[in-house]
């Protein structure tokens, strides 16, 4: 599923062909359109000089790019290959970008079927009464409740009545009973104990005592979770009031595990998920994941959308065995239907306060069968799901933050000031800004090749355009497309130095705290920039300010490194940073290093970058990783002050267990270049580099945080002036195109 | 450092309310010609603090930019001439940038301005 799929008006039928397919017949052709003066009889007329042409459509909303569909697959080839950035003679000279483009179909639709009725979404145990409340009685709740005091979590407002839940344990104190639930509520709790799912429930669910008020503003949602057992009995309810929203409802199955569930509607679910023809359109995520040795993992993900006013009952497996999750949007798509959340979603959640243990049969997730069932749950979220991190999991409140979290997490319901701390880390001082500075020219002189994806991003400007680039470094984009202005900043004065002695507008500033006017810029890019920031609030920071710059509906791109690495072919030496790695590297012994090489087998990924990537023979693998790894004592001890002040961070969100994100990644400075530099006895003498005599080169490191699957645009979700209109994946990064609204 | 720049640049000390615009002062100026582009500064014309870029003109002793402009004066070529004169071909090379609110200064290096911001100013 897609998180940004709302986009309505974006999407398309095309998509981008993998890259087993050579030639399609249809072309996505960018800096061509009604915008740029060209009507779609003139493209037509134009590419029917290859052949003939079926159909022009635009491509997303912008007016500067189509698709053409031409009836012949060569025709389409020939077309692309005669004029792909090449001037285009039948077309003014104009200069186009044009790559192959399939038509969408239903497999690689991401989008999820929304239910709206509970009989649909085959959820046992589930059941949606809509318009439970009438008009009035809803805003005489509300209108209640915000009579009352609320107390503020990171993301949401909440009141408790009955007993209070406590985020920490995830349960109830039986000894701290607040009192009986309000008594004005009474009308609409007999109305609930004459619904017949509990009226006559299997289980006892009546009296409710026990209520949870949320309230969550626009864009807020609520990370995947199972009520716990031991803490409530029966059936759970949630009435929705004000906005609406989608709610998903997820299981995990772990084939090849003790844990699987026994039951047969499981292996049910299985079987109807490999069923291709399935109409359910149960979405389902099959990972092979080397760190689940045991077997697969399924989730079956089933959405429903909870419009204002209804009352949705969780009996029985609904209940204990599926997590419950509301995606973190603004606006939600149900079925091609763009619904916006409305300001905020008040839910009240009824549930009854359990006296003893749970004797559900769904031990595996019962945290009074298993003991560890809630961790067990949040283990599996973080195994299985590549595109969930801890952090959506902790946005629950229900998790623990570290002190730091909460006071960003809480500036941005935007009631406080924003608490920032803005000294710029050691770690990125010494091993971004400082080995950039050292190795300014070299790094210029092998930086030219452009990203096709950031190329058409630039060539899809307007004409006119002022284009801010942070973190432009020598300025390979400034300039790209002479039709706009470009600003280019970075924090390596010696880097700016290139970019102006090439002529172009650059100055020296901090992509965290640009120089800019509010909403001055029509676009701005942040290419391989946020990724040498070593902590997600100043990556956010990063992005929120970029966009700060930009004006309403401009757009903003941005790509960083992924850790899912292209070609794995090509091994380069990155030195992985970790919290258990630096504790024995701090150790300093032979002995522990190696046992630690060993145990985390180091991840050799290619260098995006690098200069010349050669293949390493597998055999060399265990040498060259070795290599990697000799860092010099300061670089240890910077290591290991970083990941001593995030320790509080990695322990609790796991991170570092799960996917390497931090890396060290070299670069070889050749001893000849160093020596124009003037900066190599400095540099070995301030620990900064190291040398490698076989190579005859200096080697920095520089700090990297390479982003998983899914990270990118979790960030982006949290920025509230910003929509995200496209998502990809190109040459081993990952990039988002975000527009300021 | 082209005077559109300045247009956009501000500073953003912690605290400043009115970091805008600038002040300039200059000790070495350059006049590089570069080709009009009509189109482009008529896009750009309505972004423009004018104000700002009269006064910035004014600083770098480039007097013929009138202190009130009409929409319609971008379809004349003398005044587009003038306007790109100040707007594209004028660079500050050395001198700096002054904070209207605080005074602090950035210093301009090669035609670079450095807004790095100290961190008790962030």
């Amino acid at each position: 599923m897609g998180i940004w799929n709302m986009d309505i008006m974006l999407q398309t039928s095309f998509v981008k062909p993998p890259p087993t397919m050579q030639g399609t017949a249809h072309l996505y052709v960018a800096n061509c359109g009604p915008d740029v003066g060209l009507a779609f009889s003139d493209i037509k007329k134009a590419f029917e000089i290859f052949g003939s042409v079926e159909n022009v459509q635009l491509a997303g909303a912008s007016g500067s790019r189509v698709y053409v569909s031409y009836h012949n697959v060569d025709d389409a080839v020939a077309a692309r290959n005669a004029w792909n950035l090449k001037p285009c003679d039948a077309l003014q000279g104009r200069v186009m970008v044009i790559q192959h483009a399939v038509p969408q179909t239903q497999s690689s639709v991401e989008e999820q079927v929304v239910f709206t009725s509970s009989a649909d979404v085959g959820v046992p145990g589930l059941t949606l009464y809509t318009d439970f409340v009438t008009l009035s009685e809803e805003q005489e709740l509300l209108r209640e409740v915000d009579e009352r005091s609320w107390q503020t979590l990171a993301k949401r407002r909440v009141q408790h009545y009955g007993y209070e839940f406590l985020y920490k344990t995830r349960n109830v104190d039986l000894s701290q009973k607040l009192g009986e639930l309000p008594a004005s509520l009474e009308p609409l709790l007999n109305k609930i104990s004459l619904v017949p799912e509990i009226a006559s429930a299997e289980e006892p669910t009546l009296p409710f005592d026990q209520l949870t008020v949320n309230e969550y503003p626009r864009g807020v949602g609520l990370s995947p979770h199972i009520d716990t057992h031991s803490a409530f009995e029966g059936s759970i309810l949630s009435l929705s009031l004000g906005g609406p929203c989608i709610m998903e409802f997820r299981k995990y199955i772990k084939r090849g595990n003790s844990l699987v569930d026994g039951d047969a509607h499981t292996s049910t679910s299985i079987s109807q998920q490999n069923d291709e023809s399935n109409e359910n359109a149960e979405a389902i995520v099959v990972r092979n994941d080397d760190s689940v040795p045991t077997g697969s993992v399924y989730i079956i993900r089933k959405a429903l959308f909870l419009p204002p006013r209804s009352l949705l009952i969780l009996s029985g497996e609904a209940r204990y065995a599926w997590h419950h999750y509301i995606p973190h949007h603004k606006i939600d798509n149900v079925n091609g239907q763009v619904l916006d959340r409305g300001t905020r979603r008040v839910s009240f959640t009824f549930r009854k306060v359990r006296p003893g243990a749970c004797n559900c049969p769904f031990i595996e997730h019962c945290d009074s069968q298993v003991s560890d069932a809630g961790e067990l749950a949040l283990q599996n979220e973080e195994i299985k799901e590549s595109t969930k991190t801890l952090e959506e999991l902790r946005s629950n409140d229900e998790i623990p933050k570290t002190p730091s979290e909460k006071q960003s997490m809480s500036a941005e319901m935007g009631n406080e000031p924003k608490h920032f701390n803005t000294t710029i880390p050691e770690i990125e001082k010494r091993y971004v800004h400082k080995v950039y500075n050292a190795i300014a020219p070299h790094f210029s002189d092998t930086r030219f090749a452009k990203w096709p994806k950031v190329a058409m991003f630039l060539e899809s400007m307007e004409p006119g355009s002022v284009v801010a680039d942070a973190g432009c470094g020598n300025g390979k984009y400034l300039g790209f497309n002479k039709k706009c202005f470009f600003v280019g900043c970075d924090i390596s004065p010696p880097l700016i130095g290139i970019c102006a002695q090439h002529g172009h507008e650059a100055l020296v500033a901090d992509a965290l705290h640009l120089p800019y006017r509010t909403g001055f810029f029509d676009a701005g890019i942040s290419i391989a920039v946020l990724h040498h920031l070593s902590n997600e609030e100043r990556r956010l920071r990063a992005m929120e300010e970029l966009l700060r710059v930009v004006r309403r509906k401009g757009r903003v791109l941005f790509t960083v490194w992924a850790v899912e690495q292209e070609d794995k072919k090509l091994l380069t030496k990155w030195t992985p940073l970790t919290c258990k790695y630096t504790e024995e590297w701090v150790d300093d012994t032979g002995a522990a290093f190696k046992r630690n090489l060993s145990m985390n087998s180091l991840k050799s990924i290619q260098e995006v970058e690098s200069q010349v990537p050669t293949a390493i023979p597998s055999e060399d693998l265990k040498d060259s990783s070795t290599e990697g790894v000799r860092l010099s004592s300061m670089e240890k001890a910077a290591a290991a002050q970083q990941y001593i002040l995030n320790e509080d961070l990695s322990t609790h969100d796991g991170k570092m267990k799960g996917e390497q994100q931090e890396y060290f990644v070299p670069w070889h400075l050749p001893y000849h270049r160093a020596e124009i530099a003037g900066a190599s006895a400095a540099a070995i003498a301030d620990g900064l580099a190291r040398k490698d005599d076989v190579k005859r080169a200096l080697v920095y490191n520089r700090y990297y945080h390479c982003f998983v699957e899914g990270e990118l645009e979790r960030l982006a979700s949290k920025i509230q002036c910003a929509r995200l209109v496209d998502h990809f994946y190109d040459k081993s990064n990952w990039c988002v195109i975000l527009e300021k609204i | 450092m082209r005077l559109l720049t300045h247009n956009m640049l501000a500073c953003n000390i912690k605290g400043v309310t009115k970091g805008f615009p600038l002040g300039i002062e200059h000790t070495r100026l350059e006049t590089k010609e570069s080709e009009l582009n009509a189109d482009f500064l008529r896009h750009i014309f309505p972004k423009l603090d004018w104000k700002a870029f009269h006064e910035a003109a004014q600083s770098v002793g480039v007097n013929n930019i009138p202190d009130q402009v009409e929409p319609v004066m971008l379809d004349d070529d003398e005044f587009l001439r003038k306007f790109h004169h100040a707007l594209l071909e004028v660079h500050l090379e050395e001198g700096a940038l002054i904070c209207p609110e605080t005074g602090r200064r950035f210093p301009v290096t090669k035609g670079v301005p450095n807004m790095l911001l100290n961190e008790d100013e962030v």
